[in-house]
């Protein structure tokens, strides 16, 4: 199974989808206006990395419901608006506290809030806290993997809203890993991505089988 | 009345930063996909490339770019640059992990628009490495005016063009964060394209 990711042509896109630390990661590469021609059913995941702008992909809205009513994955990351172009979507912005990490007293107070999934063989919680940007209300039976201090969910999948997953985040490190700002943006890509490899490809012998 | 010509790339909901429509300029707004993709009369005084723009639509507008820059166009452009979309930009360069005296900022020339700015005016609430890296390495001839990594990265230059144009290169996120809001004097946006504008002569606005 194969990942098709959207590079909106930013720097921190080029830097974070083409350059030499993940761009083996991505088995395809495309512009957001180019959903519009290519069918991403021949991919086990539709990446949409942080800050893509809503108004390229709203107009693909159609083709991204298709793909998840064929049982496609589409990863939504932060600053995306993704309630704008994805079903199911509830989300609430919050005024981003920048430097929270000046004080070494402070805590961001991201959690963990399914310890026992596979993604967190790869990732621990100090890969998740940069910044917050907003929270969302998942629809019931969505398994929310992260949260913040209040519980409310920053990182969840939603296997319920359509036949498809979706895979939503509020975190933005493909933004501050392509900016060369902030260790743990890369941290989370560096646990992240392989996790994502790893699901898709158990995911496709379990249907082989 | 000068005329600045924003390029933008994010949401068509989100305004520009306020302070670029704050340098007593008209400011017009396009989305960069919107450009000519040829070469087009100049129109304005200065074209401003904010942080986050799509650099791969910019490299398809590039003969109206090069136009615009042939023709003494100014520009004020920020950001990291991956894929450079004017002949003389190169690829941005880090600063390989990076301490916190790393990211302090050095005065390397005076230029107007920071000689008057307090002492820690890149500090985005009080953050190092907000206003930069690392560098967009400067073209030869251009003037650095700022520099990180104990003088060795020029986050902020300047290249003088072909028929009084200009340049201005910040290589970090976008200038307009610091020091520039209303409350700022002086204000460091304002100052910058003011003195852009001045370095550049006018378009010919003649049908």
């Amino acid at each position: 199974m194969r990942i098709l990711a959207v590079n909106a042509g930013t720097s921190f896109h080029i830097e974070s989808l083409e350059g030499p630390r993940y761009h083996g990661s991505f088995d395809g590469v495309i512009r957001p206006e180019d959903l519009a021609s290519v069918d991403p059913a021949g991919y086990g995941a539709l990446l949409i990395p942080c800050r893509t702008p809503a108004h390229r992909l709203i107009p693909h809205r159609a083709r991204l419901a298709r793909y998840l009513h064929q049982g496609g994955t589409v990863i939504a990351m932060g600053e995306t608006n993704c309630e704008r172009w994805l079903p199911g979507i509830r989300f609430t912005p919050l005024e981003t506290n920048w430097w929270w990490w000046l004080d070494p007293a402070e805590d961001l107070g991201v959690r963990i809030a399914a310890p026992a999934h596979p993604l967190f063989r790869h990732l621990t919680q100090r890969d998740l806290a940069w910044h917050l940007h907003g929270f969302f209300d998942p629809p019931l039976g969505a398994e929310v993997l992260a949260a913040d201090s209040e519980g409310r969910a920053l990182l969840y999948i939603d296997e319920v809203t359509t036949r498809g997953r979706l895979i939503v985040t509020s975190l933005d490190p493909f933004y501050h890993h392509g900016h060369h700002f902030m260790p743990a943006t890369t941290r989370f890509l560096d646990g992240f991505l392989p996790w994502l490899v790893e699901d898709l490809a158990s995911r496709a012998r379990a249907a082989a089988s | 009345m000068a005329r600045v010509l924003y390029l933008r790339s994010r949401n068509r909901s989100e305004a520009p930063p306020a302070a670029y429509a704050g340098a007593g300029a008209t400011l017009d707004i396009v989305d960069i996909a919107d450009l000519p993709d040829r070469r087009a009369k100049r129109r304005h005084d200065l074209i401003v490339i904010p942080m986050q723009s799509d650099e791969v639509m910019l490299g398809r507008k590039k003969a109206w770019l090069e136009g615009v820059w042939a023709q003494g166009g100014a520009f004020l452009a920020n950001d990291v640059i991956a894929q450079p979309y004017l002949p003389f930009l190169r690829p941005f360069v880090p600063i390989p992990s990076p301490s916190l005296a790393d990211l302090a900022l050095q005065r390397h020339s005076a230029h107007p628009a920071f000689d008057a700015l307090p002492d820690g005016f890149h500090l985005f609430g009080g953050m190092l490495g907000v206003y930069g890296v690392g560098h967009n390495p400067p073209p030869p001839g251009a003037v650095i005016v700022n520099t990180l990594g104990h003088g060795s990265y020029a986050i902020d230059w300047y290249l003088e063009g072909p028929n009084r144009g200009l340049f201005f290169c910040h290589g970090g996120p976008d200038i307009s964060a610091c020091h520039s809001g209303p409350d700022d004097h002086p204000n460091l946006t304002h100052g910058l394209m003011q003195w852009i504008m001045e370095q550049s002569h006018k378009p010919d606005l003649h049908p």
